[in-house]
């Protein structure tokens, strides 16, 4: 087995880019001293001076200036599909770690039971809830509410969210993934992916006929053996994300599926290499730039 | 990795001033932010998570509780590691927006890799600051910490061990807001003059200022690797949001100051 070691003098070393007329500022360097500006994120007044909070470029939309970091902890909306891992069992709720600045709650009154039956939860639900949900335990889930201490409120009311098994998950800063309607995609390389607005992304293989997996809000596992082939999809695609997020690219299923095939002629073991990830990216962004332009 | 070699940079100040800086950002994966610094002999790693949750005991209402560990190079952790915390925190403390993120916690922690006694403060209060950076968490102002050593009536800066040869012993660690010049926090070890304390703290407000540079170049090398703005969306129709699409295309815009 070859082992890839290499000194961090070597490491590949990207020519600054042009920023153009944007500008590059740290935190107590002043943005403008013009008092007609209003204050967005990431800045603060000094006396008649905005000055920066964090090191980031300013951005300036007519009035409004605010200096935006290259990464930041999750900030939940209600309505986004998050992934999550369960920290800790409570009475009548778990504790899931979403990246974000508190940990979020999943209420067991936000759960559905074993067949969709609705009903009351009662005390023997609350005992069986371990039986459930466990500390490590990964799952998908929607923000349904947001409490007045900026934590979140996850329900996986819906048959599609619930425990996922056997498969990979992926995090990559948060602001890299785009808002969409739909977040989860069946790619046509034959694995599902789930694209966390947290960051995190749940790569598996895509269950084969209904009522499988992922269709059934979790309680029913499938733990057969995934085949080599798509354990190889699985581990391809998980470096191609790794490479998009390293080049700080948006992630959608279009931009992940032009990476996987741009990454076709490597070995899914040579896209850990930094060269490596660089040029997919890179083949990746050339052609969506080439389709957008038409 | 950015190396600063402080001498060819300011002609003005002494020959035997500042060492050569050595730092990098975003050396860990799994943490929020962290860097490495090594000046001279001293070379410390820094992580740091923040906001996360806080446990019950150490929840303030009102603001993010800053937490430093430290981890010497070597034997159990003892009084002298706590007082490194002490300085770090309570530098922190000043300068970053913990009024931001109530009921949260921001953890430092400070692990020295190499060092030379000397150096650990300022290394470990410039190493914090720099992962604090790498996190992006809010901060008024960027701290920058030197240590100053009088040697007869000279002052040497952020000296190596074969340099401080002839010093009677007493050092000043500094630690200047580097924006307004003002001194943040101090400590001195060993016996100094009146005048030798405030030579050293002079010198020690000019060379912070060399520490900021080290700071922005830092950043700049981290922002450089980004080839293109992650805020201007996708280029393709398709792949927008409908509701960007009725604008017009790109939402946002790229208006940036000129």
């Amino acid at each position: 087995m070859e082992v890839d070691i290499r000194l961090a003098a070597e490491r590949l070393r990207q020519e600054e880019a042009t920023r153009g007329a944007a500008q590059l500022v740290t935190p107590g360097d002043t943005v403008t001293g013009d008092g007609g500006f209003m204050r967005g994120h990431g800045t603060y007044k000094d006396g008649e001076n905005l000055v920066a909070s964090v090191a980031g470029f300013v951005r300036r939309i007519n009035r409004l200036i605010s200096v935006q970091p290259l990464k930041a902890r999750y900030n939940g909306e209600i309505g986004d599909v998050v992934i999550g891992r369960v920290i800790e069992v409570q009475q009548k709720r778990w504790k899931v770690d979403t990246c974000s600045r508190l940990h979020s709650l999943l209420m067991l009154s936000s759960v559905n039971l074993p067949g969709g039956e609705q009903r009351r939860k009662t005390q023997e639900d609350e005992l069986a809830m371990r039986s459930y949900l466990e500390e490590g335990d990964l799952i998908s889930a929607e923000v349904q509410n947001i409490f007045s201490d900026g934590s979140l409120s996850l329900h996986t009311r819906s048959l599609k969210y619930g425990k996922l098994s056997q498969g990979v998950m992926v995090a990559v800063p948060s602001n890299l993934v785009l808002r969409r309607k739909n977040h989860f995609h069946d790619l046509p390389c034959g694995a599902t992916v789930i694209l966390g607005n947290n960051g995190y992304i749940w790569i598996c293989a895509t269950a084969v006929g209904e009522d499988g997996g992922a269709g059934t809000g979790g309680y029913v596992q499938n733990l057969e053996r995934v085949p080599l082939p798509e354990r190889e999809v699985i581990s391809r695609l998980r470096n191609c994300i790794l490479a998009l997020a390293g080049s700080w690219m948006m992630l959608y299923d279009t931009s992940i599926l032009y990476a996987f095939e741009a990454s076709s002629k490597f070995q899914a073991r040579d896209l850990l290499k930094p060269e490596v990830m660089a040029e997919v990216a890179d083949l990746t962004r050339k052609r969506l730039d080439l389709e957008a332009a038409e | 990795m950015i190396s600063a070699d402080m001498k060819s940079e300011e002609g003005d100040l002494d020959e035997d001033t500042i060492n050569n800086f050595t730092c990098e950002l975003g050396v860990l994966s799994q943490c929020d932010g962290s860097a490495t610094l090594c000046n001279g002999l001293t070379a410390v790693l820094v992580a740091t998570f923040g906001p996360v949750e806080v446990r019950q005991q150490r929840e303030l209402v009102d603001r993010s509780s800053i937490e430093v560990t430290f981890r010497g190079p070597h034997g159990v952790e003892g009084v002298e590691d706590r007082r490194v915390e002490q300085l770090v925190r309570s530098t922190l403390e000043q300068c970053v927006f913990a009024a931001l993120h109530p009921r949260t916690a921001v953890s430092v922690v400070l692990n020295v890799l190499e060092t030379d006694d000397l150096l650990l403060l300022s290394t470990c209060v410039n190493a914090a600051v720099l992962a604090l950076l790498d996190s992006s968490l809010s901060m008024k102002y960027l701290p920058a910490a030197v240590t100053c050593v009088p040697v007869g009536d000279r002052v040497l800066v952020n000296p190596l061990p074969s340099e401080r040869q002839g010093s009677s012993g007493g050092s000043v660690t500094a630690v200047y807001d580097t924006g307004s010049e003002r001194l943040v926090a101090c400590r001195t070890a060993g016996q100094l003059s009146a005048e030798q304390l405030t030579s050293c703290l002079r010198e020690a407000r000019r060379a912070a200022a060399l520490v900021r540079q080290l700071y922005r170049r830092a950043v700049a090398a981290k922002f450089s690797k980004e080839p293109r703005d992650p805020w201007a969306g996708p280029s393709r129709a398709e792949d927008m949001p409908p509701s960007w699409r009725r604008l017009g295309g790109q939402q946002t815009g790229e208006q940036s100051t000129s």
